[in-house]
């Protein structure tokens, strides 16, 4: 495997996307610390180095799907993938390579973009002011996020020949990702009680209500399975990452959604008939 | 006979269609073998298989002495170079980046090799172009570099000929005769243009509808060829009656040919003809080609 790792990874420091996508991560944490300079300024609000620094996390959802699906896919589109068959790599070392170089190509482009927003969210906010050790939580949060979305993708663009079709498959499937967390943590985070408020009656007389039960609250079994899907989903865990929330269990979900997509990925790779 | 690849009762079906069926296959080495077939015959099932691309549905293959259910098939596949259909080639590489790649892929400790293999495929001048850019026939000839980077001592080419100019297919003709006359190279080649075949191959295998019809040697298609004389004639209702009289065996093959396969006596024949009242246009000696050969066996028309 290590000769297919040396291949996959001179492949890597020679293309063109790869760069690309560490550019526009860039771009995007730029104008993101950019902005909340700004607002820092305008409003007087106050934003941490903290709190600055995961804010494009989300972001990586989009370079994963883009980068894998055509990096891996041009290998089908090209048809190099019959080189290695050819010439007797096991179809397993195959599929592991692939992971491995797609999960280190996603790490570069989150870490360049985290040391460009650290480095101008230090100058800009200033130091951290919270343990450091509390940020290095959500960077292993972060580390397992996107190894288990390169496992997720790797999967779809080695199961799927076509690389225009993987490609799209990915976006949308990132796509659906973005619109059922929002619509996740849209419910979850709706209040259990409204809250008590005042109002001027008919007369002119301040009444005040009592707090009422919000009836769009999720509650009970309901509520588990949205706060499950929320976060074991790249999704919710990056959402996680820039929100500062961390629970022991997100690194295990993350484990396991690499295990229950590498796990058939491999075996219904080693069955694919390849053309 | 020693063989570098034999195949039994080798079958691969796709949802019901069987594309290979019972098919049996002996390569012998140093042999350049032709395979022979029309469209969908089975041709590229069974170099995909040969390869690993696929795995058979049934039957087995023997790739140096090991089978295909053998784990050390991987180290088997090792001493083969293959292009299968188009040429598998990184676009976006230069022709000595796509060798460097390949290097890597089969762990070669060192890329002195590239050079002279470029030099081989008459590819040495084209520096940083990108493969993108290359003609259809450098494409072809890149992909042989890289089949070959191995070291290879058995070369699987399927249709190396598609869509090349009759320049580059002469240049991948001289350049398969190499490495089979200076590397020893056994070499299993699939096409359609069956004269150009006819100049290369060593054996033949002629493939309908997934099944080996026929193996021969080169040898023993010549043997098997029949001499013929064509002869064209202005009036063949007149003729025919005269090759009957004459008890000469012969076929029509168009409106004025006929071929003769009898060993016949020229000026007894044309003063026949003659009195029948046909004339004679041409006449000339003729030899059975692989072309024919492979339209007898397979028959033509009847198999479509």
């Amino acid at each position: 495997m290590s000769k297919l790792l040396s291949a996959g990874f001179a492949r890597l420091w020679k293309n063109k996307l790869f760069y690309c996508e560490i550019l526009i991560a860039c771009t995007l944490a730029a104008v993101a610390s950019c902005t909340q300079f700004r607002e820092m300024r305008e409003y007087n609000v106050t934003i941490t180095l903290e709190h600055s620094l995961f804010n494009c996390t989300p972001f990586i959802l989009f370079f994963a799907a883009a980068f894998i699906s055509l990096f891996t896919g041009s290998e089908y589109s090209d048809g190099t993938i019959r080189n290695k068959l050819i010439v007797g790599h096991t179809r397993a070392d195959m599929y592991l390579t692939e992971f491995i170089v797609n999960s280190v190509a996603t790490l570069i482009v989150y870490a360049a973009q985290l040391l460009l927003a650290f480095a101008l969210g230090l100058t800009m906010f200033g130091f951290f002011t919270i343990p450091v050790s509390e940020v290095l939580l959500q960077l292993l949060n972060a580390l397992f996020m996107i190894v288990a979305l390169s496992a997720l993708f790797t999967m779809l663009s080695l199961l799927i020949s076509s690389k225009s079709t993987s490609a799209v498959i990915c976006l949308l499937l990132v796509c659906a990702f973005f619109v059922a967390g929002m619509y996740l943590n849209s419910g979850l985070s709706e209040p259990e009680m409204y809250e008590e408020y005042y109002m001027l009656d008919s007369s002119g007389e301040l009444a005040k209500t009592e707090p009422m039960p919000n009836p769009r609250y999720i509650s009970g079994v309901k509520r588990q399975v949205y706060q499950f899907l929320f976060d074991f989903t790249p999704m919710g865990q990056a959402v996680h990452v820039a929100d500062y929330t961390f629970e022991w269990y997100y690194p295990l979900y993350s484990l396991i959604l690499i295990a229950i997509t590498t796990a058939p990925g491999l075996f219904l790779f080693r069955r694919k008939d390849i053309k | 006979m020693e063989y570098i690849l034999s195949a039994s009762a080798l079958t691969k079906s796709y949802r019901g269609f069987r594309a290979l069926d019972d098919f049996n296959m002996h390569i012998p080495k140093g042999a350049i073998y032709g395979i022979v077939g029309k469209n969908g015959a089975g041709k590229t099932t069974l170099i995909r298989l040969i390869c690993g691309l696929q795995e058979p549905s049934s039957g087995e293959f023997t790739l140096y002495g090991v089978k295909n259910t053998d784990k050390r098939i991987c180290r088997s596949r090792r001493r083969i170079g293959a292009v299968v259909e188009t040429p598998s080639i990184y676009m976006d590489m230069s022709a000595a980046d796509n060798l460097r790649e390949q290097y890597r892929v089969l762990g070669m400790p060192s890329f002195e090799g590239i050079p002279e293999l470029l030099q081989l495929v008459g590819l040495s001048e084209t520096g940083r172009k990108k493969a993108r850019h290359f003609s259809l026939g450098m494409k072809q000839r890149l992909g042989i570099a890289i089949a070959l980077a191995g070291d290879p001592d058995f070369l699987i080419l399927d249709e190396p000929a598609n869509g090349l100019d009759p320049q580059g297919i002469v240049e991948i003709r001289e350049l398969i005769l190499k490495l089979n006359r200076e590397r020893q190279i056994t070499v299993l080649i699939s096409s359609h243009i069956l004269d150009e075949l006819s100049r290369l191959a060593t054996h033949y295998g002629f493939i309908d509808r997934g099944h080996m019809v026929k193996e021969i040697s080169s040898t023993e298609l010549e043997q098997a060829s029949r001499k013929c004389v064509r002869i064209s004639v202005t009036n063949p209702q007149s003729a025919l009656p005269v090759f009957d009289g004459m008890a000469l065996e012969y076929s029509v093959v168009s409106e004025n040919d006929m071929d003769i396969f009898s060993t016949v006596n020229i000026s007894e024949l044309v003063l026949a003809l003659s009195q029948a009242g046909c004339q004679v246009q041409s006449m000339h000696e003729r030899e059975e080609s692989l072309e024919s050969y492979f339209i007898d066996l397979i028959g033509g028309g009847a198999h479509e």
